[in-house]
């Protein structure tokens, strides 16, 4: 198994050069000048050749590549101008609230799919298979940009119930002592419920956003493989064994179509980053998401090219620890 | 049941591309016709679908929204069909080095989440429509190459390829004449389903500000607009756009899951069974 883990890891950088030529290539092969990128349209051109030396961007471009590659081995991911930070230190301020979110979605989608993925296959054509049927197909067709300023019209706007959608804790209240960096834990870990109630509060609406298109697609796969799966052979000699329906559906039925399930949800990791682009930017959350679209506002490459990077490192990564699971699933399945 | 979903996912769609096309017609007023003293109207007779903060007529913007919308999601499709399907098609049916470096790289491109690749894509060509739709193409490349790929490598086995290849006849031709109709089928699911998510991707990028320029109607666009005065209660301005998108894509879903029951009554889907 070890050795399968180090294979697979080797088997990624192949893939991940394959990435940083492609994000490198994107920002200094098309349209646009990087140099006039960083000083402006207005600046003189003195110093726009000034700065072009200084990064380098007169040099060839494999000479760039070559230079980027290296800068990017010392876990350097370059410098924000926008925000006067290197790029590493401003991911790692603000991932904890991307993880704080990204996480919540996950948990709010599963806590709502899988039931009712196994109930809409154990109890066909029932109402609550209609009802998963039009949650399948709302979640994959709503944009979520759109949904989310529909919960903040009616949620904040006309009911009043929620706190107005800035940030992941009212201003008013003072963030919990810093231990992990998500405020639902902190505050937990230091019994600060004020802030516990603030943050839930804010990370409500975000969060059941975000989660619909996983919600979506994951009560979809739960309920097509479960169906699969109830049709098998050792479904129905677990059922002539006398076995309760719970218990042939949970024990026999829902472990056996966990792992297309596994998979949808790795893959869905991927989805979430890139929805919590557009929800970070509606809910003024302050994490990588938002960092993001305003570095593509600002015309500031390097973090983008680092959160296109670490995207794909994360989707990888995930995809491996999701393939790691099968064997745990599922004991025939061997590494080699 | 399939066939009824089908109809409706067709009814929807067919109903855009109809609205889309008598937008100069049936719109009631000039989409970017500026009158400030109309402005914030909620809706009303004069205008259905109320007005926005420069008095824009919403119901004619979204009429006219739909054209925009139709082109952007059918050219970036296109674009994706003409790289993709090639690609696909020479690297499963030379196979070798070729074809293992082509599939590496629409491996690699599909390891983005598609969200955060078409935004770079789009930052990196520049703000505007065809930035937006050369991005949105790329990021749906692959699909049709790793569709095209695995049927190409099981249609090539096939006794009549191998019988066209014995006649003398060119790869291209055998590719293009032979290969490629036999693939058309699950190409055609893929490219109805892929153009929900063109318009999903086209209109969330023109929302974040990288798609279309003001003062084009767009749907994406629109919405982001009207994101300003959701907190003051003019609803409309985002509701109505919202609308339209989720239609669209939902017709499309429709559509490509009718489309596959329909076109491949063997290998039916699971998702309705």
């Amino acid at each position: 198994m070890p050795r399968y883990v180090l294979k697979r890891i080797a088997m990624m950088i192949p893939s991940v050069a394959g990435i940083i030529i492609i994000t490198f290539i994107l920002t200094r092969v098309l349209p646009g000048d990087p140099a006039l990128m960083i000083t402006g349209e207005q600046a003189l051109p003195e110093f726009v050749d000034k700065v072009r030396e200084e990064y380098g961007f007169n040099e060839p471009l494999f000479i760039q590549l070559w230079d980027y590659m290296k800068q990017l081995f010392r876990g350097d991911l370059g410098f924000a101008w926008h925000t006067g930070h290197s790029v590493a230190s401003d991911f790692a301020s603000r991932f904890p609230a991307t993880l704080e979110l990204t996480l919540a979605s996950m948990a709010i989608a599963l806590i709502v799919a899988v039931p009712l993925g196994i109930v809409a296959a154990s109890k066909q054509n029932s109402i609550v298979d209609h009802i998963s049927r039009v949650l399948s197909i709302i979640g994959t067709s709503v944009p979520i940009f759109w949904l989310g300023l529909l919960l903040i019209t009616l949620f904040y706007s006309k009911l009043g119930w929620l706190p107005a959608p800035i940030g992941r804790i009212s201003g008013n209240i003072n963030p919990p002592t810093h231990i992990t960096g998500l405020y639902i834990a902190d505050s937990l870990l230091s019994g600060d419920l004020v802030a516990l109630k603030s943050s839930l509060h804010h990370l409500l609406l975000p969060a059941i956003c975000l989660s619909m298109s996983t919600m979506a697609i994951v009560t979809k796969m739960i309920r097509a493989s479960m169906l699969e799966v109830i049709r098998q052979d050792f479904m129905r000699t677990a059922k002539a064994k006398g076995l309760s329906e719970r218990a042939v559906i949970y024990k026999h039925g829902l472990i056996n179509s966990l792992i297309p399930t596994l998979t949808v949800i790795g893959l869905q990791f991927g989805a979430l980053l890139g929805g919590a682009v557009i929800i970070e930017t509606i809910f003024v959350w302050p994490g990588i998401g938002s960092y993001v679209t305003e570095s593509i506002l600002s015309a500031d490459y390097a973090p983008i090219q680092a959160m296109t990077l670490i995207s794909a490192v994360l989707y990888g990564l995930i995809n491996l620890v999701v393939e790691l699971l099968y064997g745990v699933l599922d004991p025939r399945v061997r590494y080699e | 049941m399939q066939r009824r979903l089908l109809l409706v996912g067709l009814v929807f769609i067919l109903l855009w591309v109809v609205l889309a096309l008598l937008a100069p017609w049936i719109a009631p007023y000039d989409p970017n016709g500026i009158r400030t003293e109309d402005k914030l109207q909620s809706p009303n007779m004069a205008h259905w679908f109320g007005t926005d903060n420069f008095g824009r007529d919403i119901f004619s913007r979204i009429l006219y929204g739909a054209r925009v919308t139709l082109w952007t999601g059918v050219l970036a499709i296109g674009i994706a069909c003409v790289a993709g399907i090639p690609l696909g098609a020479i690297a499963g049916y030379f196979g070798g080095k070729v074809g293992n470096i082509i599939m590496r790289m629409m491996d690699t491109l599909l390891a983005f989440p598609s969200l955060i690749l078409a935004m770079a894509l789009a930052a990196s060509i520049g703000p505007g429509l065809l930035g937006a739709l050369l991005a949105v193409g790329i990021v749906a490349m692959p699909e049709f190459a790793r569709l095209m790929y695995g049927q190409t490598v099981v249609i090539k086995e096939k006794e009549f390829i191998e019988a066209s290849r014995a006649l003398g006849v060119r790869h291209t031709a055998i590719i293009f004449q032979h290969i490629l109709p036999n693939a058309l089928a699950p190409l055609i699911v893929q490219i109805t389903l892929g153009l929900g998510s063109a318009v999903l991707i086209t209109s969330s990028l023109s929302f974040l500000g990288l798609g279309v320029r003001p003062p084009t109607a767009e749907w994406g666009a629109m919405i982001s607009y009207g994101r300003d005065y959701i907190m003051s209660g003019e609803w409309w301005m985002t509701f109505f756009p919202g609308i339209a998108i989720a239609t669209t894509i939902f017709g499309f879903i429709l559509l490509g899951d009718g489309l596959r029951d329909a076109l491949d009554p063997h290998g039916r889907s699971p998702r309705h069974k």
